[in-house]
């Protein structure tokens, strides 16, 4: 999604360079997800408040519209044996997706011992069902103190 | 029939609230949403089993959008319909929102404020962590015998070879379905007119 959006915003002479730039560095620094942070982004820079509300809703309307429709479906059709049949081949990878992501995120965010020791502590916790609020409020209250 | 109206509404407002807190402490993609829904909806207010969570985020996943707005409006739906959907995606994309109209103004202060700086290198560290938890979690429920560890051996073989998430849950999907059929036939053996 992002190159065609700095492209589009480019070309049409919405945004500078620099500010697509900004944007994925701000949207990355900024809680919730990557996608309705830019168009917010890019929604008040272009047309203000509004502008955001419009970004914001266009940006999440074809997941509205599609999730509706299948959520109707799946649901519908949740206990069927066959759904049922493809859910219990579906669940085993999603682990192995899960893991992929924390590999990823780990590679960039895990520098040296201190941030190490973090994200093992983050991990014990969440297993011993601590709320994942509490371990990423509390690790980033640690980073202001520690790492600025 | 007020007092019913009145619960529901109650109910809505739990639903957003919920999701609202999970949108304001998830850094990352779609998937870093996980251990927060599961903390909250699982294990907290007990509103849905585990693997109810995990095959709504399968879906979500496969699905073009956002995928944690996708991943929201099932759990919204599995909840109370359609309209509590449509709550709980809206509740989770609300603090982005109103985060983003803020610090846009300011921008450039906050891309070099050394405070926030220092917070992200913490949240990033425990985001990993939250993850690796959640692989914990989720592999005690979903990885059961031969089927399901070798399946996902190679759906984290196909992930690192840079293979797209879609193709690899379509892949899980083709399997259970294969293996569906495999078991009708295998029980309806001896019975040559069966498939």
């Amino acid at each position: 999604m992002l190159p065609v959006m700095q492209q589009i915003l480019i070309q049409r002479g919405l945004m500078t360079v620099q500010e697509t730039i900004d944007m994925v560095a701000i949207s990355q620094m900024t809680p919730g997800p990557f996608a309705v942070n830019a168009a917010t982004f890019t929604g008040v820079k272009i047309a203000g408040i509004w502008g955001a509300a419009a970004a914001t809703l266009g940006v999440m309307m074809p997941s509205l519209v599609i999730t509706s429709v299948v959520a109707y479906y799946f649901f519908r059709f949740k206990e069927s044996e066959i759904v049922k049949s493809a859910m219990r081949g579906i669940r085993p990878v999603i682990p192995a997706l899960i893991f992929a992501a924390m590999w990823g995120m780990g590679e960039a965010s895990l520098k040296d011992a201190l941030t190490i020791a973090i994200a093992a502590v983050s991990c014990v916790l969440v297993v011993k069902k601590i709320n994942p609020v509490w371990v990423i409020l509390g690790a980033g209250l640690l980073g202001v103190v520690v790492f600025r | 029939m007020k007092s019913k109206n009145t619960l529901q509404a109650k109910n809505y407002l739990r639903v957003f609230w919920v999701m609202f807190k999970i949108g304001m402490f998830t850094f990352g993609g779609g998937l870093a949403m996980l251990p927060q829904m599961s903390a909250e909806l699982t294990e907290k207010n007990k509103l849905m089993k585990q693997e109810e969570l995990t095959d709504a985020f399968a879906v979500a996943q496969s699905l073009p959008g956002v995928v944690a707005v996708n991943a929201s409006m099932l759990a919204g739906y599995k909840l109370g319909g359609l309209p509590c959907a449509i709550v709980a995606a809206m509740g989770s994309a609300l603090p982005s929102f109103l985060i983003l109209i803020f610090v846009t103004i300011g921008y450039q202060a906050f891309i070099i404020n050394p405070n926030i700086a220092g917070a992200m290198v913490g949240i990033r560290a425990a985001v990993a962590g939250t993850l690796a938890a959640t692989v914990f979690k989720l592999g005690r429920t979903s990885l059961k015998g031969v089927w399901g560890w070798s399946l996902c051996a190679a759906a984290l073989i196909c992930a690192f070879l840079s293979v797209n998430a879609v193709y690899i849950i379509i892949g899980g999907l083709a399997a259970g379905i294969v293996n569906y059929f495999i078991e009708k036939n295998n029980a309806g053996r001896g019975d040559p007119g069966e498939l």
